[in-house]
C-alpha cells in the first residue's frame, strides 16, 4: 500500500508503511493518505503509524468501557511530562470540546442528549493529557455527534410539540 | 490511485456563513423585541414543559431575551434566573476564547473540572427551580 504525505503543500508519494517511518520528518500532524481512506487524516490517527512511532499508550487502542484500571495504571506514562505542551508541534493539536455547542442545545433543545454531550466533552482533555489521543478525539467526536442528534431531536419534536400546545390552550 | 485534494482547514468560518448568520440573528432578535413570547403562541415551546411539566435550565429564555432586548433586566432575571447569571457570561467567554485562543484561560475552560461544575450549576439550578418555584 503507497502512503502519501503533504509536505510544504505538496502532495508526496512517501512509498511503503515502512519507507514512511522511516522518514525523520513524520510528525503526529503530518496529513497522510492511503488507499481505502475517504479523505486525508493526520498521522497521528492512524493507528499502525502512532504504535510505531510511540505516540501513544498502549491503553489508547482498548476500548474505553472494558479496559481494568490497572492496565491504565501501567501505561508508561510518567516517562513523558504530565501534561502536554499544547503548542508542540510533535504532538496533535488538542480535539475540541464543542462545549458551547453542548450548553447551547441543552438550552435551546431541552433535551437531556445533550448533557450527554456535555459529558463526553469533559473526557476529552483528561484523554489528551494523558496522551491518549484517539480516545481524546473519541470523546471530541462522540461530543459532536451528540450536539448533532439533540438539534435533530429537538427539530423533529418541534411541530408535534407546537400541535400539542395549540389543543391545550 | 491518486490521491485525493488536501484540503488544509481553514481557521475561520467561511464568509458566506457569516452573511447568513448575522443577518438571520438580527431577524430573530427583531423578532423578540416587537413580540412577547408570553402573549404569541407562535414561538417554539419547551418539549419537556409541554409534556412533563418541568421548568428545564433553557425555559425562560425567549421571555428573558424579550423583557433584556427591552432593557429589563430584573424581569428578565424572573423569567430565566440563568441567563444573565450563567450562560450570556459563558456565551461572552467562550466567544473571546475562540477568537482570541491564546489567552490564560484558554486551557482552563478545556478542563473536566471547569465542564463538570458548569453541568452541576445547570442541574442545580434546574432542581432549585422546580422544586422551590423560582
Amino acid at each position: 500500500m503507497t502512503y502519501w504525505i503533504v509536505k510544504n503543500n505538496q502532495q508526496i508519494n512517501a512509498g511503503t508503511l515502512t519507507d514512511l517511518l522511516a522518514r525523520t520528518d513524520l510528525r503526529p500532524t503530518t496529513p497522510v493518505w492511503h488507499d481505502g481512506l475517504p479523505d486525508w487524516t493526520t498521522a497521528g490517527n492512524i493507528p499502525a503509524i502512532a504504535r510505531a512511532k510511540g505516540w501513544l499508550t498502549p491503553a489508547a487502542f482498548t476500548p474505553a468501557d472494558d479496559t481494568p484500571a490497572d492496565t491504565i495504571k501501567d501505561t508508561p506514562i510518567q516517562t513523558h511530562p504530565a501534561t502536554p505542551h499544547t503548542d508542540d508541534p510533535n504532538l496533535p493539536p488538542p480535539p475540541p470540546t464543542y462545549l458551547l455547542w453542548a450548553i447551547l442545545t441543552t438550552l435551546c433543545c431541552c433535551l437531556p442528549t445533550g448533557i450527554i454531550a456535555i459529558i463526553y466533552a469533559s473526557k476529552v482533555t483528561p484523554a489528551y493529557q494523558q496522551r491518549q489521543y484517539l480516545r481524546a478525539q473519541q470523546a471530541s467526536t462522540r461530543a459532536g455527534w451528540w450536539i448533532i442528534i439533540s438539534i435533530i431531536l429537538g427539530l423533529i419534536t418541534a411541530p408535534f410539540i407546537f400541535l400539542i400546545n395549540l389543543l391545550t390552550l | 490511485m491518486n490521491p485525493p485534494p488536501h484540503h488544509p482547514r481553514r481557521p475561520h468560518p467561511p464568509l458566506l456563513l457569516l452573511l447568513i448568520a448575522i443577518p438571520l440573528l438580527l431577524i430573530l432578535l427583531y423578532i423578540y423585541y416587537t413580540h412577547d413570547p408570553s402573549l404569541t403562541p407562535y414561538y417554539p415551546r419547551c418539549p419537556l414543559n409541554t409534556l412533563l411539566h418541568i421548568q428545564c435550565p433553557g425555559c425562560g429564555t425567549q421571555r428573558a431575551i424579550h423583557h433584556l432586548l427591552h432593557l429589563r433586566p430584573l424581569q428578565a432575571h424572573r423569567a430565566n434566573p440563568l441567563l444573565l447569571t450563567l450562560y450570556l457570561p459563558i456565551i461572552l467567554l467562550h466567544t473571546i476564547d475562540h477568537l482570541h485562543p491564546r489567552n490564560p484561560l484558554h486551557n482552563l475552560l478545556r478542563t473536566r473540572p471547569y465542564i463538570l461544575t458548569l453541568l452541576t450549576l445547570i442541574i442545580l439550578a434546574t432542581i432549585l427551580r422546580n422544586t422551590l418555584n423560582i
